[in-house]
């Protein structure tokens, strides 16, 4: 690849990236959903105490507003939007991961053990697996088991096409890159009860105190 | 002057799809295999495409339209931001309208989410990464014509060119599976455009992209550096997020 050509191949895309990155967010506020309450209120979730923030639908910015169906790591059909109500942790692995997943978990109890000693009880913890193929609830109750992940945690599994969108409202990228290894973003997002992300942890054993102070804001 | 050749095309090309049910038509694809452009393997190896079903068409404004209609949720003052950023089907005067001049041209400022959701309405998903790639190495009379410099500069021609504001109607290049404009009107969203990685993946500050980093990182995992034009096709992918809306990204429905 000759110097010319490697710069202008650079230029271009430099272009390109101007156009993709609309920098404007919306602010339309007026933005309805008509289907957002089409959904039935889930009822199988622990937490009473938070069934105003459910009956409200979810604002222009919840991951709540996707509609997808999930098998927990106990068997049991979930939607996203169980979770409202309470802060959540997330963020996306699979089992057979050996090297950066354990270490997204371990980053997540560490979230959880700091977090618990003002607020116990009070944040949910949600893996969602990037290879639902393999990773059947079983395999995450395994998985969840070896971690030694308690109840304020939930592993998921979806479809293929649930999970590529999930991740896409994320900003998660994965990508199989062999029979069984992924490669896959390392990030953990933070999302308050409305199921907007609020915060997002990117990278491998970092200090939890940013997002510790974000989800301070919502307690 | 360039207006008139603009128009010229559009009559053209008006005259020349006028009666055709655009994102209705499909093409079959044989399976067979490709090497990727970008691959995170230390060796990179073809990838094995199964035989599938792919819009000869770009989706154009015309048959977007019919879906808002039955799709309320997707109109543009209707969608949540979660799913579309501000400027969403900006080129459209209204939830309804749009001037008539551009009903046949491929419906462009859609979001992932939005294309996603139109494919689905139709009993289609959108093309894999894989299989767009597959099918776009054809030029006019052979299937995989990525070998020819000729063929990836005339790719690159129209890169480096910037969109007509308004642009023309769908069906103006078939290639030879038959299939229209995956080269030369748009660029396209692909089912799993958020699989491609880039090293370091340092999109955090707000402007998204060290752009220093973004071409070095997207060279090293190269499977065929001279590729130019997958190269930017894999950068400008990695460039998105599933709400981004832009004014020369459409896409077309496949099949499996």
């Amino acid at each position: 690849m000759n110097k010319l050509s490697l710069s202008l191949v650079c230029l271009l895309t430099g272009f390109t990236l101007v156009s993709a990155c609309s920098p404007e967010k919306s602010t339309d506020s007026q933005a309805q959903d008509p289907h957002a309450n089409h959904s039935p209120e889930t009822s199988e979730n622990a937490h009473a105490h938070h069934q105003e923030m459910e009956a409200a639908d979810p604002s222009d910015q919840s991951i709540y507003l996707l509609n997808s169906e999930w098998n927990t790591h106990t068997g049991q059909p979930l939607k996203l939007k169980a979770f409202a109500g309470r802060p959540l942790v997330l963020a996306m692995v699979y089992a057979s991961c050996k090297n950066a997943c354990p270490r997204i978990i371990v980053d997540m109890k560490k979230i959880q053990a700091e977090s618990e000693t003002q607020h116990p009880g009070e944040t949910r913890f949600v893996l969602v697996s990037i290879d639902p193929e393999v990773d059947t609830p079983a395999k995450l109750a395994e998985l969840a088991q070896k971690s030694k992940l308690d109840g304020q945690w939930e592993l998921l599994q979806g479809s293929p096409d649930d999970v590529r969108e999930l991740a896409a409202v994320l900003g998660v990228k994965y990508r199989k890159i062999s029979a069984t290894d992924y490669a896959h973003s390392n990030l953990i997002s933070v999302l308050n009860p409305k199921g907007e992300i609020i915060h997002r942890q990117m990278g491998l054993g970092l200090e939890p105190e940013e997002t510790l102070q974000a989800l301070n804001k919502i307690y | 002057m360039l207006k008139y050749a603009y128009l010229g095309i559009l009559l053209v090309s008006l005259s020349v799809c006028s009666g055709v049910q655009a994102a209705q038509l499909q093409v079959p694809i044989p399976a067979g295999s490709y090497l990727p452009f970008y691959s995170l393997d230390k060796t990179p190896k073809p990838v094995a495409v199964k035989a599938f079903m792919l819009d000869t068409y770009l989706v154009t404004n015309a048959d977007y339209l019919a879906f808002v209609k039955s799709h309320p949720r997707w109109q543009k003052s209707k969608v949540p931001s979660l799913f579309a950023d501000a400027q969403y089907l900006k080129h459209w005067s209204a939830d309804l309208a749009i001037a008539r001049d551009m009903l046949k041209s491929p419906v462009i400022n859609v979001s992932w989410f939005a294309a996603k959701a139109y494919c689905q309405s139709q009993g289609r998903r959108l093309p894999s990464v894989d299989q767009w790639e597959y099918v776009a190495r054809a030029d006019k009379t052979r299937q995989n014509a990525s070998q020819d410099p000729a063929f990836n500069r005339q790719i690159l021609d129209w890169y480096s060119r910037p969109s007509p504001n308004q642009l023309p109607a769908v069906g103006q290049r078939r290639n030879a599976y038959g299939v229209y404009d995956l080269h030369g009107l748009t660029w396209e969203w692909t089912r799993d455009f958020n699989s491609i990685l880039i090293t370091g993946e340092s999109r955090e500050d707000a402007g998204g992209v060290n752009r220093g980093l973004y071409c070095a990182g997207g060279a090293t995992g190269a499977a065929d550096p001279s590729d130019y034009a997958a190269f930017m096709r894999y950068a400008f992918r990695s460039s998105l997020e599933a709400h981004y809306t832009v004014k020369n990204l459409s896409f077309r429905c496949a099949k499996e």
